[in-house]
């Protein structure tokens, strides 16, 4: 456990020292928070309710959504793939510890360094703007973050899985890229499912991509009930129990063909 | 005539001193402290159309800084440079075009094709006409053997093949002045000698004046007249490698056999080491010469065997540094 | 003449090399279309129902909106084919790249600018032109001599204004020293910019956007123009204006660049 706590140290470390980096990501992610606030209230343009949600909810969607979104950036997959790329991943299998792990750590270091330097400026920023962010109760609030916890794990397990695409194709710009639309368009990020056509919606629901995004987010503006919640969240542990058990089986047949083939 | 002339060259850095670990990278995000470091400390030298000359010095002497001061990449903080009469950095195309220059652990070739397209890239760059491009080809092929792999994507070259692409690249335009940084870096000995081959061939067919940095005293010992020694920014040592050694390293050895066992010495020479019949001398040069010294020393014992070392030119260098630091 | 012909030379070959370059990887031009064609016609399929279920954006109708998106991927698959370089401004400067076009008797402006033309890019063109005619058959659009070199005139507008945005923004990588690459993030700004209506921002932002960062250039005035929404208050047509804009943004940004250069030779790497 030692190590990886102290990995997550370094990478926090590492990460204050791009000063630059840190203020330039708040500026502009303000921007992406307005100028999405902005699209929202215009396709509102003052009408109540639409597709059972209202102007003030979708505007606190779309500020917990962007801030969200500077917490799930995944290194996983850019590293194993390096990793494969410069050859190093033979010598990661030989450290007495798991890789897998190791990743996992630096990960949630870069997460709590987003969360202070990100996260908090652009919530005082967005609420400066337009208005605290509030969650629709503190119970809504708890499941958020349950429901958040294993959105995160879920895009983690897709990012490894993905990664781990690498130990086969070898070039992978654009299959990550086409992960990143998929994503940004059928996790509910930019735009909740809701107002989507209906069968097109209800076949989205069930995939795992909801999980990350949309369910956590319609937790915290209160748009399910209790039940819904309780079903919602069911499902969303099943995918990731599911995932899991994927990633596992084909961590175990990388690593195999990686001792196979000598790196 | 010196085609390259620098006169206190001085080169210096801002550097932000980062403070070590947790509490020094918060430290960091707000306050940062700077410090100036001079990489290169009022150098002059002048260098003679047709010379070969080596640049050397421990790693972060400020060799390559001064490399990249010569060829216009870098504006010194102060002095002057001037390269056929021009400043590189005021007329850095005029003094470009007859400049050639190879970083050993950089490539300009295009990684993906074949080595030929960069020399059609460059042959229209340099305006190169095609007699004198053909001229050149054929030339950089006796020497080089390029047509063997002119075809093959540069991806797939050797790092001897490379750095031989590389060289012919920097050739092409027939630069009257090569600036080598590293050119035999990480080469195999067979690549080397071919590096070594090309310097010379070069300088001796189009009497190129040839600048090289190198951390291979073989470089400095087959191809070089002169030999400039810098550490800490400064140059240190200035003169052929022979001078050098005279005035560093005066001695030389002279190992004797003798038939018998025998402990002979010899007033100009210092006997330090006996062994059986084997005897090692040490001796300067300018007080005796080895001629002198055996036929004093076989009047006393019979000589079966001579063996005769000069001093060796990595002690050379070494000292010279360990000089300059002091 | 001499010097014209010259730089012809230079470029033509820098465009032939690249172009063999990249097609020494033809499956990443595959992916590539692929992953463009996946995120446009998503992009544009979540606009769509937006408007299905909200009627409207900003006032504008789902056909202009259409037209608007289409132009917009058009001119960032133009920028994408010819400055696609500027993306790794900020590593070329930390590592030192630029070194290489120092030692050429050749404008380092000029070799860095041909240095990538990126077909790949046309792979951003194909979902473009599929969404471009889809929109200009919504709106009705008439191919006259008129429109069509408005059309043209917004397009090369929009590609230099984005161009110039990319440029200023790799430059100041040359005073930073850090790798941090804007990239996405310039992306995203754009994308809000050009592929929805200007009128979903408050007057403030679009007084920015029109005269500060004039990013509504790109697409917005233009199209508006074009599809002859409103009288503008002057008499030149819109998409002239845009053209004119790219081009002042892009010669300020080239002189940025060259700014930068002379502190990248007094600074080394």
């Amino acid at each position: 456990m030692k190590a990886y706590l102290f990995v997550t140290k370094i990478r926090i470390q590492s990460a204050l020292a791009y000063r630059f980096n840190v203020i330039s990501t708040i500026l502009i992610q303000c921007l992406l928070m307005f100028a999405m606030a902005c699209f929202w209230k215009a396709a509102y343009g003052g009408t109540g309710v639409v597709s059972g949600t209202g102007e003030q909810d979708m505007l606190t969607y779309t500020m917990i959504s962007i801030i969200m979104g500077n917490l799930l950036t995944m290194g996983v997959e850019g590293r194993i793939e390096g990793s494969v790329r410069t050859g190093s991943v033979a010598l990661d299998m030989l450290k007495p510890v798991n890789i897998y792990g190791i990743y996992l750590a630096e990960d949630l270091g870069d997460m709590a360094v987003a969360f202070f330097q990100i996260a908090v400026p652009l919530l005082i920023i967005g609420s400066v703007m337009f208005g605290f962010p509030a969650p629709a109760s503190f119970v809504c609030f708890i499941i958020f973050l349950l429901s958040f916890s294993i959105g995160y794990f879920i895009n983690w397990i897709l990012a490894g899985l993905l990664g781990m695409c690498a130990f086969r194709v070898i070039s992978m710009g654009p299959i990550r890229n086409v992960k990143g639309f998929i994503m940004k368009l059928l996790s509910g990020s930019v735009i909740p499912l809701w107002f989507f056509p209906d069968g097109f919606r209800v076949f989205l629901e069930f995939l795992p991509f909801v999980n990350i995004y949309q369910l956590p987010l319609g937790i915290y503006i209160g748009r399910y009930t209790f039940e819904e919640m309780f079903w919602r969240t069911a499902l969303q542990m099943f995918w990731c129990m599911v995932l899991w058990l994927i990633f596992h089986a084909a961590q175990k047949k990388a690593a195999a063909a990686v001792l196979i083939q000598g790196g | 005539m010196n085609i390259i002339k620098v006169n206190h060259l001085v080169k210096e850095y801002k550097k932000i001193k980062k403070e070590k670990g947790l509490k020094g990278a918060v430290k960091n995000l707000f306050v940062q402290d700077i410090e100036y470091v001079r990489a290169v400390d009022d150098i002059s030298f002048g260098i003679e159309k047709g010379d070969i000359a080596a640049y050397i010095g421990p790693n972060g002497a400020g060799k390559s800084t001064t490399v990249k001061m010569l060829s216009g990449i870098m504006q010194p903080s102060s002095g002057e440079i001037l390269i056929n009469g021009m400043s590189p950095q005021k007329e850095r195309k005029r003094v470009v075009r007859n400049l050639g220059v190879v970083f050993g652990q950089r490539s300009q070739l295009n990684w993906n094709l074949r080595l030929g397209e960069t020399y059609d890239l460059l042959k229209r760059i340099y305006q190169i006409d095609d007699a004198l491009y053909e001229k050149n080809v054929k030339m950089l092929d006796e020497i080089f053997q390029i047509s063997e792999f002119i075809d093959t994507p540069v991806r797939q070259l050797s790092l001897g093949q490379r750095m031989r692409g590389d060289l012919a690249a920097a050739m092409l335009h027939s630069p009257e002045i090569l600036f080598l940084d590293e050119p035999t870096i990480g080469l195999d000995v067979e690549a080397k000698y071919s590096v070594r081959k090309f310097i010379k061939e070069i300088n001796a067919r189009n009497k190129t004046t040839i600048i090289l940095t190198t951390h291979d005293l073989g470089d400095v010992q087959e191809l070089c007249r002169r030999l400039i020694i810098i550490n800490n920014g400064k140059i240190i040592e200035d003169g052929s490698l022979d001078e050098l050694a005279d005035r560093i390293a005066p001695y030389r050895r002279l190992i004797i056999d003798f038939y018998h066992p025998a402990v002979v010495r010899h007033p100009k020479a210092e006997l330090i080491s006996v062994d059986e019949a084997r005897a090692v001398y040490k001796f300067r040069k300018d007080e005796i010469t080895a001629a002198r010294l055996i036929e004093d020393i076989s009047r006393t014992a019979p000589i079966k065997e001579v063996g005769l070392q000069e001093a060796k030119i990595d002690d050379i260098i070494r000292t010279a540094y360990h000089a300059g630091q002091a | 003449m001499q010097i014209v012909k010259y730089h012809v030379s230079v470029a033509a070959t820098l465009i032939r090399l690249s172009i063999q370059s990249r097609l020494e990887y033809p499956f990443m031009l595959i992916g590539h279309v692929l992953a463009n064609c996946v995120q446009w016609v998503a992009g544009f399929a979540a606009i769509k129902f937006v408007v299905d279920s909200f009627g409207s954006l900003g006032g504008w109708g789902y056909e202009s909106l259409a037209f608007l998106y289409g132009m917009s991927v058009l001119s960032h698959g133009l920028a994408v084919i010819l400055f696609i370089q500027t993306w790794y401004m900020a590593y070329c400067v930390v590592e030192g790249e630029y070194d290489m076009f120092l030692l050429r008797p050749m404008g380092v402006l000029f070799q860095f600018l041909f240095e990538d033309f990126n077909l790949i890019g046309i792979t951003d063109m194909i979902p473009g032109l599929m969404v471009f005619f889809y929109g200009c058959a919504k709106v009705h659009i008439t191919m006259t001599f008129a429109n069509i070199s408005m059309i043209l005139f917004a397009l090369i507008g929009g590609t230099l204004i984005r161009g110039a945005v990319w440029i200023f923004c790799g430059s100041l990588s040359f005073w930073t020293k850090s790798t941090a690459n804007f990239t996405d993030m310039v992306g995203a700004l754009f994308e809000r910019v050009s592929m929805y209506p200007l009128t979903i921002y408050p007057k403030w932002a679009q007084v920015i956007f029109t005269y500060l960062l004039p990013l509504a250039w790109i697409t917005f005035y233009p199209v508006k123009g074009i599809l002859g929404m409103e009288g503008s208050v002057i008499p030149v047509p819109m998409a002239a204006i845009s053209l004119g804009v790219g081009a002042v943004m892009f010669v300020l940004s080239c002189g940025l660049f060259r700014l930068g250069m002379h502190r990248y030779e007094s600074a080394g790497s």
